[in-house]
């Protein structure tokens, strides 16, 4: 098959606005495609060779393209930057200037489908010494045979812009049409793509085998099933009316979301975008290796950044430093993660996705062994608006989004790859910046674990109420510690230990250890926010409600020049949170 | 020779031994300036090599005969097609006077280089999938024909590119003219009959042609090591061809396609 017979379907497609018409171009495109190519001639639609799970990529940097022009049409690298400054697109570029070749070549051979394919993807497989030249080599060498739309769309492709606005949908809307009956027969090309992640093979199992063996479509270990998605409502009224009154909700911790396949020994990562991330958690790996019982399981689970002395959650930010190519293990070591796990569908070769929620979260329960670092995530069941509204504060205060309302009705299935109303994201609208620093009271304090064991894991802090002359707590804190200080709080903070909770404080939290309200410490927060746990500023803004300040942080300063009572005032965070309260953009 | 011999007492595909590698270094550090992968043919009469460039703007013809080896034995065709930049540098490890040797594992699929001298290292390297097609050459009537010191051919070309990156090779049977235009600057170099560097000179007609020196320049640079005479063989807006003799009992031959000129 010839190469501009894709090339024309692409003119044609991006030369329309309306869908309908992009999907009969695209029709025409697949009738014409010989069965031997389909898959071929569907990855290069979206602009790639392999579904994105496999994890190649085509990655031709600009400037190598544009050397691979100079080289195929004889002109200058000069001139076609010049050009391309004009054009703002190096496809059309290219194209400009292959319709005004220089260049003579030998034995010109018109490009096929699996010259380009097997070209490109030999392009991409190369690796090591001498790459950047083998690849300027094999694209100047299909660009020296390309008719100038070809080459318009070539250098597209390989630089990742070929934005011929082909969605994955549409090709499942056209495959439909030309190979399975009408756009009526859409769904079972839909779910055999949400379950496989693969629009070649579907394509090809379509042309080889007919529609109905789309139906053997199965979740499978080593292929992503494409995630489910959440809508979103901002009241807890309204969700639990759209959920029919009751539903499970569970923390929607601020991490990244991955799919793991376990397969043995054998642990696989993917981001939501269904990239193999795997190589970037090799801590995540090993957890789930100690972890799951299950030989074989795919399940989904957000991976956070947390402290490992503490158990808290860290701020999404902290993940940012996982995503790299070099010093990995370094990086694992430094902000390392644990899995919230909150859904699974494949456990042992029993696909899982058409079972309700509440099988599918028993299940979740059942498959995992207790493990400092992965669990399954924090939920409730929820059947008033109250309780969601709590269950929502403590969850906003321990450091997480939000929350994710699950449907248990009898249709809760996984729906791969659609966004509906059977899982519903209750974010926050507004958030509290804090600015400043506060200065706190330890009131209690909570036992450490792993490098902690010994000492305190975390201390309690509250604000003082002059009001009532009590000490309102506002925060767990066991950040910003240097292991200096580790050691001497405890030596510090002895001679005022008690045996129960001091009159003074008022604390909805139990301590491990309490004290007698002395000494004061500097704390930095990222935000202040609502919360149903601490006692600071109760029932002020709202029922039942105190504030907490989120991701607290010591600043290495001891005010041993405040007393107890010159702490921060509870008035104060409240005006605080009063003034830099503003809407979130989202 | 009894070195053919596998233990099971077949005969190996072939069994190759040179006694001083440099000639085979030489020979694929000239193939290599235009390909990474080449299928060199190893036949009864000697080791071949045709392959065009990947933008198919050059081509190389290569053939050593076996007269060239030390040892050579072959009954039949095999294709390898290896990695030129692998090749190169295990090749690279032999010294002055060392004695390379040549055969095919056909148990691993393994292409065995063995350099013999101060001490014996042995070189394992993959052969890669051998395309099945024969690459044709051009056929093309020249109109040109023009002899000069492999050298000399290539100073002309360093002092053009100080000016542009093609050149226009012409002739009118009485001497050879190189001329390049650049954005602001020239360069006209002449070499007439008589000439140190101008062996001999011939022309049906005034004949003149433009090429990339991006090839040209790398091909000439490749093959000097083997050669002090070239032959040129051109037309208008036609291909060159460049005929590097060889010391050696064989060929080294490229073709380069020109550039059309926009006035």
């Amino acid at each position: 098959m010839r190469y501009s017979l894709v090339a024309d379907a692409y003119e044609r497609i991006e030369a329309t606005t309306k869908r309908l018409e992009m999907t009969d171009y695209l029709v025409d495109l697949l009738k014409k495609t010989p069965k031997t190519v389909i898959d071929k001639v569907v990855y290069l639609t979206q602009g790639k060779l392999y579904p994105d799970f496999i994890g190649i990529e085509i990655g031709i940097a600009e400037k190598l393209a544009i050397k691979a022009v100079a080289k195929a049409t004889g002109r200058s690298e000069e001139k076609i930057e010049a050009d391309l400054k004009q054009t703002g697109d190096l496809g059309e570029t290219a194209q400009k200037f292959l319709e005004n070749k220089q260049q003579v070549t030998f034995f010109p051979q018109p490009l096929t489908i699996e010259r380009v394919y097997e070209t490109l993807d030999k392009i991409a497989k190369s690796t090591g010494a001498g790459s950047v030249d083998q690849k300027l080599n094999l694209l100047a060498g299909l660009l020296a045979d390309a008719e100038p739309k070809e080459a318009k769309y070539l250098i597209r492709t390989v630089t990742g812009k070929l934005r011929v606005g082909i969605a994955d949908m549409t090709v499942l809307d056209a495959l439909a049409i030309a190979y399975g009956g009408g756009k009526d027969f859409r769904p079972l090309f839909e779910r055999a793509y949400n379950v496989s992640s693969d629009l070649g093979r579907v394509a090809k199992t379509v042309v080889e085998s007919g529609p109905e063996a789309l139906k053997n479509f199965s979740v499978s270990l080593g292929e992503p099933i494409r995630p489910m998605l959440a809508e979103r409502l901002s009241s807890p009224k309204e969700i639990l009316e759209k959920l029919g009154g009751i539903c499970i909700a569970e923390y929607k911790y601020d991490g990244e979301r991955v799919q793991v396949h376990k397969n043995g020994s054998e642990v696989t990562l993917f981001s939501r975008r269904l990239e193999n991330i795997t190589s970037q958690y090799p801590d995540a790996v090993e957890i789930v290796k100690e972890s799951l019982i299950p030989e074989k399981v795919i399940f989904e689970a957000e991976c956070v950044a947390v402290d490992i002395d503490t158990g808290e959650m860290k701020p999404f930010q902290e993940l940012m430093h996982r995503r790299r190519k070099y010093g990995i293990q370094e990086a694992a070591k430094e902000n390392p993660v644990s899995l919230f796990m909150f859904d699974v569908f494949y456990v042992d070769g029993r696909d899982l996705t058409l079972e309700t929620y509440p099988v599918r979260h028993k299940i979740l329960q059942t498959i995992v062994k207790k493990h400092d670092r992965i669990k399954v995530a924090d939920s409730v069941i929820a059947d008033n608006p109250e309780k969601l509204e709590k269950f929502f504060e403590e969850a906003i205060e321990n450091g997480c989004e939000g929350l994710i309302c699950k449907s248990i009705s009898d249709d809760s299935v996984y729906q791969a790859g659609a966004r509906g109303w059977l899982w519903i994201k209750y974010k926050r609208d507004y958030k509290s910046e804090m600015r400043d620093t506060v200065d706190l009271v330890v009131v209690g304090a909570f036992h450490g674990r792993g490098k902690r064991a010994g000492t305190y894991g975390a201390l309690l802090l509250a604000a003082y109420n002059p009001k009532k002359d009590t000490f309102e707590t506002v925060c767990k804190c066991g950040s910003g510690f240097t292991d200096e200080d580790l050691a001497n709080i405890p030596k510090m903070m002895t001679p005022y230990q008690m045996p129960h909770r001091h009159p003074r404080v008022e604390s909805k939290l139990e301590a491990d250890i309490w004290f007698e309200p002395k000494i004061v410490l500097e704390i930095i927060g990222a935000e202040i926010t609502l919360s149903p746990i601490h006692t600071c500023a109760e029932n002020i803004l709202r029922e039942g409600s105190g504030l907490a300040i989120r991701f607290p942080r010591f600043t290495g300063k001891f005010r041993s020049d405040k007393s107890a009572e010159d702490a921060t005032a509870v008035d104060e965070i409240v005006e605080m949170y009063r003034s830099q309260l503003k809407t979130i953009e989202s | 020779m009894k070195y053919r011999h596998k233990k099971n007492g077949e005969l190996d595909l072939f069994k190759i031994r040179m006694s001083d590698a440099k000639l085979l270094r030489d020979a694929v550090t000239a193939i290599s300036t235009l390909i990474d992968e080449g299928t060199f043919v190893i036949g009864p009469d000697g080791i071949k090599l045709r392959a065009m460039d990947p933008s198919r703007v050059a081509m190389v013809d290569f053939a050593m005969q076996k007269t060239t080896f030390d040892e050579y034995a072959s009954d039949q065709e095999t294709k390898i097609c290896l990695n030129l930049g692998e090749l190169l540098k295990l090749l690279k490890r032999a010294g002055k006077d060392e004695a390379v040797e040549l055969y095919l594992d056909e148990g691993t699929g393994q292409f065995v280089i063995t350099i013999r001298g101060k001490y014996i290292r042995t070189f394992r390297m993959p052969t890669l999938e051998a395309s099945e097609e024969e690459q044709g050459l051009p056929k093309i009537t020249f109109n040109a024909k023009v002899t000069l010191t492999t050298d000399g051919l290539r100073q002309s070309l360093e002092d053009v590119a100080l000016v542009s990156d093609h050149v226009r090779i012409e002739t009118d049977g009485e001497k050879l003219a190189m001329n390049a235009k650049g954005d602001i600057m020239g360069a006209n170099i002449e070499l007439k009959k008589g000439s140190d560097a101008l062996l001999s000179v011939e022309a049906t007609e005034p004949s003149k042609s433009t090429f990339p020196l991006s090839y040209l320049s790398e091909i000439v640079k490749a093959a000097v090591a083997t050669s002090d005479i070239v032959t040129l063989e051109f037309s208008n807006d036609m291909p060159i061809r460049l005929d590097f003799k060889q010391t050696y009992d064989g060929t080294l031959v490229y073709y380069l396609a020109p550039r059309i000129e926009v006035e």
